[in-house]
């Protein structure tokens, strides 16, 4: 019962305690004129009268209170019920994937033992989301891989004069298994529309780096995007989601430690400021890599831009200081219609400093494809493809790499509300250092499955 | 909004054009002192990939002095303290190649490896490791492979038993040959180096030597591929006069595969697989062959001016030129430069008077080419205060990127 029906029957309960009252003081009223007989019979019949309607009058409030009563139980019931609901919403979702997988690379130039590698690889992802407050949410995130981190594996000590001095260490280092904070954040959502995060996040500044990893149609990004982002930073985004995905601004500021500005022996201080739009016009995209959901034709263009005016300071002396400005841009193009999903990213770095004369520039760019269908009840396939590029260090002697991966994704679960919360994957990665005039050939095979 | 695109804008575009122009310098590094007065016997320093300096004291066949090699790194900070050599005939040769935070050069018969990641230097394979013969690298092809799997060059080496070099290909991150083959034929003696050269675009290395087969002497020229696999040999006639050494700087080569080196007499040597010329330069006095952004240009001067002449692909001399923009940078010093003296840290800001080319008459003027430190820009090195200490003549050199473009 709400509240205002509360109102309506106190409104009730007042007019009819009123009645009663008028009615009771009838037969006082009455006894005032005794001497007056024909008054006085009818005195006694408007006071019997009276008293009928007062004792109505009482049957009535009674009533009400009744009903007042119940109202007030009713009342109580529903705001137990809803502080119910609301401790059912303070809840907590666990989840991630389990990404196993082997793989085999063939290296023709390389050195006898790393011509032919191989391996298994395992890559797991624990993903924890918790709304305890309306309008609050945290999400965490830690990637647990075997080539999480980079460890200093060998120190050795080398005497250049060969005067029994040491002149140097010599460090070695290797990929060794870990954790990874991938995400860690601190959501406000005051609006469906706006979503304010604060902690450890992917900078979204292209959309590869905004899908999941367990949303990537491949195994891992396109090569050209991780050489131009990479992981996750510490900062605080606002993003917008108007008409239901058409279009999705979002703007951010961060650390900058993702961005490998450093210089050697040096310390950078500055923040980035990224920005991203999103338009979709015929309709927002489902999150991640690939149209598992086969609708309607959607096209959504992109543009994301991210901008790092630091200061380096020498870190021995703290002293030193240069201005440093890192600039980078991004393009998108995505396209998606009953299964077929493309997207093409163009990236562009440009450094610039006041005491180097050189500045740096980086172009890349990739694009995608992938096409799901189902090909029995419950049987899904994603055949995929995708080309790359990447020109480094374009303002003195550019490296040109290529890249070129395709394969196939199984889909055992395709009737599942998320098709490839089971994925079995087998693709090829190529390499083609163009400058170099080497190149890399692997194949991977893995099973993705989340939770 | 309209600010900001502008901004933007500008922002892109610059990134895109060379942040000096021609003629106008950057930032001048206070590197360290060296022996002598101007011209010094300097090699043009070059950069690594990281954008750490790289500069080499001491000449080629100029014994007097040990080489000095400085490393200037990015973010301030100077080393100067290597002085790897081997072999007195002869001093450092120059630079044969850089790689991400590395830079290797030659003297007399070494081979030595600087390192802005560890700094210093360190001789490469001094000794055989099997025999732990001494052995001298006689002639190194002045370029470093850089890929995800190796770190290599080309050399001969020879010890003092052997009777012919061996070529081999040098891995550098391990420091072992990968590759050895005895120079053939057998029947060869006296093997004298004459010069060599690289082209990076190829990955193709030419030595020039002289020998002996029978009472006769030769002059061939041997082409490799970056795996030291003999690509091709070529027998040069009229070049008997020439002796170890005598072509100064490198070999360049054109995109049409043509190889030019100068020689210490001032003639020009051309040659490419089929057959080769070597002429005398009249118009002009020669310094040099150099190499940018693949096109060649022998360089000199005329009367007191800088002059460079085109060589087309081809092989085909052009008429000198004037050299504007060496002529312009020389200008540009002025009277008085500011230089930050950034040996140690914190830095002092000082001013030079008499600033001046280290080396050579004019900038951008030396046997070596100038190294492509960004787009049209070179690091050159400039000369400030000569102090007398102990009777010998120290000057200050810095170093500095200047804008280039050939005329």
């Amino acid at each position: 019962m709400s509240s205002a029906t509360l109102a309506f029957l106190r409104g009730h309960l007042a007019l009819w305690a009123a009645f009663a009252a008028l009615a009771w003081s009838a037969p006082a009223v009455a006894q005032q004129k005794p001497d007056d007989k024909i008054a006085t019979d009818d005195a006694a019949a408007r006071a019997e009268k009276a008293a009928e309607r007062a004792e109505k009058a009482a049957e009535r409030l009674e009533k009400a209170t009744r009903e007042l009563e119940a109202a007030r139980a009713a009342l109580e019931k529903e705001r137990e019920a809803k502080k119910e609901h609301a401790e059912e919403e303070r809840k907590v979702e666990i989840g991630g994937y389990l990404k196993p997988g082997f793989g085999f690379r063939f290296r023709p130039q390389a050195l006898p033992k790393d011509k032919y590698e191989y391996g298994f690889f395992g890559d797991a992802t624990l993903e924890v989301t918790a709304k305890p407050f309306k309008m609050w949410e945290a999400n965490v995130a830690v990637d647990f891989s075997t080539e999480a981190l980079r460890a200093v594996t060998d120190v050795a000590i080398f005497d250049l004069q060969g005067d029994g001095s040491i002149d140097g260490v010599q460090f070695s280092t290797d990929a060794v298994p870990g954790a990874v904070l991938q995400e860690a954040t601190v959501s406000f959502i005051p609006h469906e529309t706006v979503t304010m995060a604060l902690g450890v996040t992917r900078i979204p500044f292209t959309l590869a780096q905004q899908a999941g990893n367990s949303e990537l149609m491949f195994a891992t990004r396109a090569e050209p995007n991780e050489v131009f982002l990479s992981g996750s930073d510490f900062g605080f985004t606002v993003t917008g989601n108007f008409w239901k995905g058409r279009f999705v601004p979002a703007v951010g500021v961060f650390n900058g430690d993702s961005l490998g500005l450093s210089i050697a022996e040096t310390e950078a201080r500055g923040v980035v400021i990224s920005a991203r739009v999103d338009g979709n016009p015929l309709g927002g995209f489902d999150d991640g890599e690939g149209d598992y959901a086969r609708g309607k034709f959607r096209i959504g263009f992109g543009a994301g831009a991210m901008v790092r005016p630091a200061t380096l300071y020498d870190k021995t002396t703290g002293a030193e200081p240069h201005s440093v400005i890192d600039a980078r841009f991004s393009g998108s193009l995505r396209v998606s219609v009953r299964g077929f999903y493309f997207v093409a990213e163009y990236f562009r770095r440009q450094q610039k400093d006041d005491f180097s004369s050189r500045p740096e520039a980086a172009d890349g760019a990739y694009g995608q494809v992938g096409y799901f269908f189902r090909a029995g009840e419950s049987f899904g396939l994603e055949p995929i493809a995708r080309l790359g590029f990447v020109a480094r260090d374009r303002t003195f002697e550019t490296r040109l790499t290529g890249y070129v991966d395709g394969g196939i994704n199984l889909l055992p679960v395709a009737t599942a509300p998320q098709p490839d919360d089971v994925k079995v994957q087998l693709s090829y990665k190529g390499e083609r250092r163009f400058t170099e005039r080497e190149e890399a050939h692997g194949v991977l095979a893995s099973v993705q499955l989340k939770f | 909004v309209k600010r900001l695109v502008l901004a933007a804008l500008a922002l892109g575009t610059a990134a895109c054009a060379p942040e000096l122009a021609p003629g106008e310098w950057g930032i001048f590094r206070y590197a360290g002192n060296v022996f002598g007065v101007t011209p010094l016997d300097l090699v043009p320093p070059i950069s690594d990939r990281e954008g750490n300096y790289y500069l080499l004291y001491g000449a080629d066949k100029s014994p007097k002095n040990k080489p000095q090699l400085f490393i200037g790194y990015r973010g301030g900070v100077w080393d100067g303290g290597c002085a790897v050599t081997q072999g007195m005939g002869f001093g450092p040769h120059g630079f044969v190649g850089r790689a991400q935070n590395q830079a290797w050069y030659w003297s007399g018969e070494g081979l030595v490896g600087a390192s802005a990641f560890s700094g210093g230097c360190e001789q490469i394979l001094p000794s055989d490791p099997n025999s732990g013969a001494k052995l001298s690298f006689i002639a190194v092809v002045p370029f470093v492979r850089e890929t995800p799997s190796k770190l290599s060059l080309v050399a001969w080496v020879q010890s003092p038993g052997d009777d012919r070099p061996f070529v081999v290909l040098v891995d550098l991150n391990a420091s072992v040959f990968r590759s050895v083959v005895e120079l053939a034929p057998n029947t060869l003696t006296n093997v004298t180096v004459l010069g060599v050269g690289a082209d990076p675009d190829t990955s193709e290395g030419v030595v020039l030597f002289s020998y002996k087969l029978g009472e006769q002497l030769r002059v061939e020229a041997r082409f490799y591929d970056a795996d030291a696999a003999e690509t091709g040999r070529l027998l040069l006639s009229g070049l008997d006069d020439l002796g170890a050494y005598d072509i100064v700087g490198y070999f360049e080569r054109s995109t049409e595969g043509v190889w030019a080196g100068l020689d210490r007499k001032g003639q020009l040597l051309m040659f490419d697989r089929k057959g080769g010329q070597r002429r005398a330069i009249t118009n002009f006095t020669p310094v040099g062959v150099h190499r940018f952004d693949g096109e060649l240009y022998l360089v000199g001067t005329s009367g007191q001016t800088p002059v460079a002449a085109p060589i087309d692909p081809s092989g085909k001399l052009g008429a000198p030129k004037t050299w504007q923009v060496s002529v312009d940078a020389a200008r540009a010093l002025g009277s008085t430069i500011e230089v930050i003296d950034d040996r140690t840290l914190p830095s002092r800001r000082t001013a030079w008077s008499n600033p001046r080319t280290a080396m050579g008459a004019f900038p951008f003027l030396h046997a070596h080419s100038p190294h492509r430190y960004a787009d049209q820009t070179t690091l050159w090195l400039v000369a400030g205060p000569t102090l007398k200490s102990g009777g010998v003549d120290r000057t200050a050199i810095a170093c500095a990127p200047v804008g280039i473009a050939y005329p």
